[in-house]
Formats: structure tokens, C-alpha cells, sequence
């Protein structure tokens, strides 16, 4: 009867691990691999900035301008890496999803360096170059902003 | 030929095995849980273990990224170091 009772428990602890082990999913990772293509994105973008102005498809006052634009990209990526870590490390729901917003927070702030590159007068064929490096960009930022939305939803 | 005295000390020992043999019983179920939380908490340890693997490589890659856009940003700067300094957001 015992030795019944044992293998029951057992099962129901066995049940435990693998339904732990199954939802082994974290969003903080997702959103990190997201972030980093953000970055990857961003560093391309500066250097097709760096190469319009080489070839003189670009003015260089325009390109100083676009470069400030992604320092200001540079300088938000040491907060959300802070960030990012506090997100990962939240020990309960509720500090995760406050974690979470702040990581919103931060890479929403990215868009508006991005948006501001679009509204500077870049001649062609530069404009057509340095629109799509900008898009790359904000689409990675658009994939960190779902991932977070999941995590800020529950869906942890 | 075993004696009166014997029979005794046998009726002892099979008491003593009985009522250890009762204990037993008793702790065995409690061997299996705790057995079982063990096997939870090593299972835990290690799922998190196996996590936090792949974060700590994205930010290891994140601060490669950090530099390598920082470079960009720099080599810009070198080529033109006419560049004035960034706004403010």
C-alpha cells in the first residue's frame, strides 16, 4: 500500500518537472537576441552613413547629423543592457512585468533617433540607401517591442 | 531444545522487528517525498541553469555590438571630427 502511495507521489513529481521543463522558454532571451540585432542593425546603418559621405553621396553636415542621431542609439544600449539584466534576474511576476516596461521604456526611446533620420533633407541616391538601413532598424526594434508585449501580458 | 528463557528472548526480538519493521512503514512514504523534492529541486536548479546560458551569451554579444557600433560611430567621427556634439533626446 505504501510502496502504491510512493509511485503515486513520484508521479505526481515527476509530472511537476516535466510540466516545469516544458515551458522552458525565456522572453528575456528573445528579447536580448532581438536587442542585439537592434544593435547589428544600427552599426550597419552608421557605417553606410560613414560610406554615403566617402563616396559624396551624402553632405557631410547631413551625415555629423545622422551620426548624432546614432550616438543617441549608442547611449540608450548601456541602459537597456542594465535593463535587460533586471528583467532577467526578477525574481516574482509582478517585478518581471515592471522590468519588462522599463526595457518598453527604453527601446521605444530608439524610434525617435530613427524617425528623426527620416525627416532630414538626404539627397538620392543616399535617401533610398539610408531609408532602408533605417528600416532594418526599426523593424529589429519592432521585434523586441512584441517580445516584451508578451512577456508585460503574462505570457512569461 | 530451546528453554523458557529462550522463547522469551525471542518473543522479544520479534517484537523489536515488528515495531521496526512498523517505523519503516511509517517513514517510507516520507523517504519518497522527500526523495521527490529532491529530484524537483535538482531539476529546478538545473532548468535554470540551462536558461540562463543562452541570455548570458546575447549579452556577451551585446556588448560586442555595443563596441563594434561604437567604432562605427568613431570612425565616422575621426574621418569628419568636424561632427558637432550629439543632441539632446
Amino acid at each position: 500500500m505504501h510502496r502504491v502511495r510512493n509511485r503515486r507521489v513520484s508521479a505526481i513529481v515527476l509530472a511537476l518537472v516535466i510540466s516545469g521543463c516544458a515551458g522552458n522558454k525565456q522572453p528575456e532571451t528573445a528579447v536580448a537576441h532581438y536587442g542585439n540585432t537592434v544593435l547589428e542593425t544600427a552599426t550597419a546603418l552608421q557605417k553606410g552613413i560613414t560610406a554615403a559621405t566617402d563616396a559624396k553621396t551624402l553632405p557631410v553636415d547631413i551625415a555629423q547629423k545622422l551620426t548624432s542621431y546614432s550616438e543617441q542609439i549608442y547611449q540608450k544600449s548601456g541602459p537597456l543592457g542594465d535593463a535587460l539584466r533586471a528583467y532577467h534576474t526578477a525574481t516574482t511576476l509582478d517585478l518581471r512585468k515592471l522590468k519588462a516596461a522599463e526595457v518598453q521604456a527604453l527601446i521605444n526611446d530608439v524610434n525617435s533617433p530613427l524617425s528623426k533620420i527620416l525627416q532630414e533633407a538626404i539627397p538620392q541616391p543616399a535617401l533610398q540607401q539610408i531609408t532602408t538601413l533605417v528600416a532594418n532598424v526599426m523593424a529589429s526594434v519592432a521585434a523586441v517591442q512584441a517580445e516584451v508585449a508578451k512577456a508585460m501580458g503574462g505570457q512569461s | 531444545m530451546s528453554t523458557p528463557t529462550d522463547h522469551t528472548r525471542l518473543q522479544s526480538v520479534e517484537g523489536t522487528l515488528i515495531d521496526l519493521n512498523r517505523i519503516i512503514m511509517q517513514i517510507n512514504p516520507l523517504i519518497g517525498v522527500v526523495g521527490g523534492l529532491a529530484t524537483l529541486i535538482i531539476a529546478t536548479a538545473r532548468k535554470a541553469g540551462v536558461d540562463t546560458k543562452p541570455f548570458e551569451e546575447e549579452m556577451a554579444r551585446w556588448e560586442t555590438n555595443r563596441e563594434a557600433l561604437r567604432s562605427a560611430i568613431d570612425e565616422f567621427r575621426a574621418k569628419y571630427p568636424e561632427a558637432s556634439q550629439p543632441p539632446q533626446m
